[in-house]
């Protein structure tokens, strides 16, 4: 994974200091980690399940976020050519699950902060994926 | 599904019957006997109910019937004559039940109550649909109201109306005119005997143009009862052939759950979220499931069935995991405003996703977050369990057929209702949506429907696709484009890597069943495990 990327949204992620940015950072790193995910289901038949299901709760995180009262009314990242070649599947999965445990404080930091009932749902729901990601992407699921 | 079954009922019945038969007609109670023999009737006519033509003026005339058909309505006609025959000063079908020394009347009373027991159990595989119409409640239910089934269970009732038809006319022969017998009671029991050896004659001519085969025969005696298997959620203590076990129950839970998903109708909450998580325990499931297979394929000598047998399946097995992680793929894109797993489907495929990769990698605690550093384990220890383990194999296998033709209709019909999503961002350009998501353009809902279609069941010729208004919110007014190539491409869809019918739950479950009834979509007949 390219480290730009991730060191980008990991800034994003510390400066966002609002509810709606906090959403909008989290929808960028769950798509991103989507499409991460997805591509490297078909690298290790024993990473297959992890990767997978991997995928599939950023789709459901990004999502909960992306419904969300909330979040600013802009597209959201772009994840056509992620840099992420040169890594191996190992590399990539420690990456995303350090960065699901830091999107996964915050998220929950906002649920604690949010106002509106829609957008505390909505980052509760999708802090629960990020703890879900990161539960499948550490060895031993540990 | 428990161990009863149809045909013990209908033992039961032809055992009480010949009792009857073999009974003194002279010691018995002939207003008894007759009042018995209307109970019997309407059993029998009963289960003609069931399978008679839902018109009310089928008996105008029932020449143009398909001949099974019109056998059921004229073997029906003929035991209501027969029931009309017997004099009302016999009392009602709901009189008291005969006193102990009648023999005779006692084996009439004992071949209704197994009638009516094999009635219930033919409908605890049907329900009420909210629509009214009858629904489905399990696997079973198509192959209940199947022509073989109907032919078969015509043919048993027609033969116990010939049974009956010989107590009858022996009761007739037998009866003493005089108090306190009611007046015309014999002639009653000789009508009564004619009529039912008519409703036994008029299955003659649908024999001939149809005749019922053995198959037909064990088909309807296999059917179960349907009652739900309780579920036996996986723990870490378990071993091959408990896991074995827990596959099959989990897939016969799948399938009810299925069908109980299905029967809410297509207004039915459920998410996208939902249906990615299915389809993506389907792929994991899939793949462990053809690993299993192919290891098996290695071991030709324990091996139930050949092992090129067990290659194709786990060939088309392989078809299926790509084609249900496409299907998660195109997920990945979609989006409904129900979110979360709230669908009883999911409980059941976690159950055999566990299961199936415990047995898979041989690891009792396995889960998808596990990591093996090691290569794929070797099978030689299942191989002492290769019969249970293709048998788990084709229940899994079908289940997830079930699952991915259900989800496919169900796609189809939240998609035309609008109710799917998509990021704007991939949008094409004109589209001025000033959301995260606007309501999907179409075809690109149904690439997810359209692959867990071709996966369930064999490919069909396209269809044409009607156009639809453009979308809510800020957007061209013109419509977004009738067929592909004239509006932004779909997600890339897959192409089948050969030209293999990818009918690959069925094909998978075909192709490692040894020995079992043969499943197809013609009788609906579902999967049953090898002998």
């Amino acid at each position: 994974m390219d480290t730009e990327d991730l060191d980008a949204l990991r800034a994003r992620l510390d400066t966002a200091g609002t509810v709606a940015d906090a959403l909008a950072v989290a929808w960028d790193i769950f798509e991103l980690v989507q499409v991460v995910a997805n591509r490297c289901a078909g690298r290790e038949p024993g990473l297959f399940a992890a990767f997978l299901f991997t995928a599939a709760a950023a789709a459901e995180g990004r999502d909960a976020a992306g419904f969300a009262p909330s979040i600013p009314d802009i597209p959201g990242i772009s994840v056509d050519q992620p840099g992420w070649e040169g890594a191996t599947t190992a590399e990539i999965a420690d990456q995303v699950a350090g960065l699901m445990t830091v999107l996964g404080r915050r998220l929950e930091l906002a649920a604690g902060d949010a106002a509106v009932p829609g957008d505390r749902r909505a980052c509760a729901h999708a802090a629960r994926q990020a703890s879900q990601i990161h539960h499948l992407l550490t060895p031993g699921g540990r | 599904m428990t161990g009863v079954t149809f045909g013990e009922f209908t033992r039961q019945v032809d055992q009480r019957l010949a009792a009857a038969r073999a009974c003194d007609t002279g010691q018995a109670d002939p207003v008894a006997v007759a009042r018995e023999l209307r109970r019997v009737i309407g059993r029998m006519t009963r289960y003609l109910d069931d399978r008679a033509p839902g018109y009310a003026i089928e008996s105008l005339s029932t020449v143009d019937m398909p001949p099974w058909q019109r056998a059921v309505v004229d073997a029906r006609t003929a035991l209501r004559w027969a029931a009309s025959c017997l004099p009302g000063g016999i009392g009602t079908v709901d009189g008291p039940e005969p006193v102990p020394g009648e023999v005779l009347a006692g084996c009439l009373a004992k071949a209704v109550a197994s009638m009516m027991a094999g009635r219930d159990l033919l409908h605890t595989h049907l329900a009420a649909a909210p629509d009214g119409w009858e629904g489905e409640r399990s696997a079973w239910a198509p192959a209940v109201t199947s022509p073989p089934v109907t032919r078969a269970l015509t043919s048993q009732v027609t033969h116990w109306s010939g049974q009956v038809a010989l107590v009858a006319a022996r009761q007739a022969a037998a009866n003493a005119p005089g108090p306190p017998t009611p007046a015309g009671l014999a002639d009653g029991l000789q009508g009564v005997a004619q009529w039912l050896w008519l409703a036994q004659a008029a299955v003659r001519p649908a024999q001939a143009a149809e005749p019922v085969t053995p198959g037909d025969q064990r088909l309807l005696a296999a059917i179960p009862a349907a009652r739900g298997q309780r579920r036996v959620p996986p723990h870490g203590e378990e071993q091959a052939e408990a896991l074995c076990a827990g596959i099959t129950i989990s897939a016969e839970r799948l399938r009810t759950a299925v069908l109980i998903t299905a029967q809410r109708g297509r207004w039915a909450p459920v998410s996208a979220d939902t249906w990615r998580w299915s389809a993506t325990a389907a792929a994991v499931t899939g793949q462990a499931a053809g690993h299993l297979l192919r290891s098996l394929a290695s071991q030709p000598d324990t091996l139930p069935v050949p092992p090129a047998q067990l290659q194709q399946a786990a060939d088309a097995l392989h078809q299926a995991t790509l084609a249900w992680r496409q299907a998660a793929a195109q997920w990945a894109g979609l989006a409904t405003q129900t979110r979360g797993l709230a669908s009883p489907v999911v409980t059941e495929i976690g159950d055999l996703l566990l299961r199936m990769g415990r047995l898979a990698w041989q690891d009792p605690h396995w889960t998808p977050a596990q990591h093996p550093a090691a290569a794929m384990p070797a099978t030689a220890a299942l191989a002492p369990g290769a019969r249970q383990i293709t048998a788990a194999m084709h229940q899994a296998a079908d289940a997830l057929a079930h699952l991915a033709a259900a989800d496919a209709t169900a796609i189809t019909a939240t998609g035309r209702a609008g109710r799917l999503y998509v990021r704007t961002r991939t949008l094409p350009e004109g589209y001025d949506v000033p959301r995260r998501y606007a309501t999907r353009p179409r075809p690109a809902h149904l690439a997810p429907a359209r692959l867990l279609h071709h996966h369930s069941t064999r490919q069909r010729p396209g269809r044409g696709q009607a156009s639809r208004p453009g979308h809510r919110g800020r957007c061209p007014q013109q419509p977004p484009g009738a067929g592909p190539g004239r509006q932004r491409s779909p997600p890339t869809e897959p192409q089948p890597a050969s030209s293999v019918r990818v009918r690959t739950g069925r094909v998978g479950s075909r192709a490692i069943r040894s020995g079992s009834h043969p499943r197809t979509s013609r009788t609906g007949h579902p999967a049953t495990p090898p002998r």
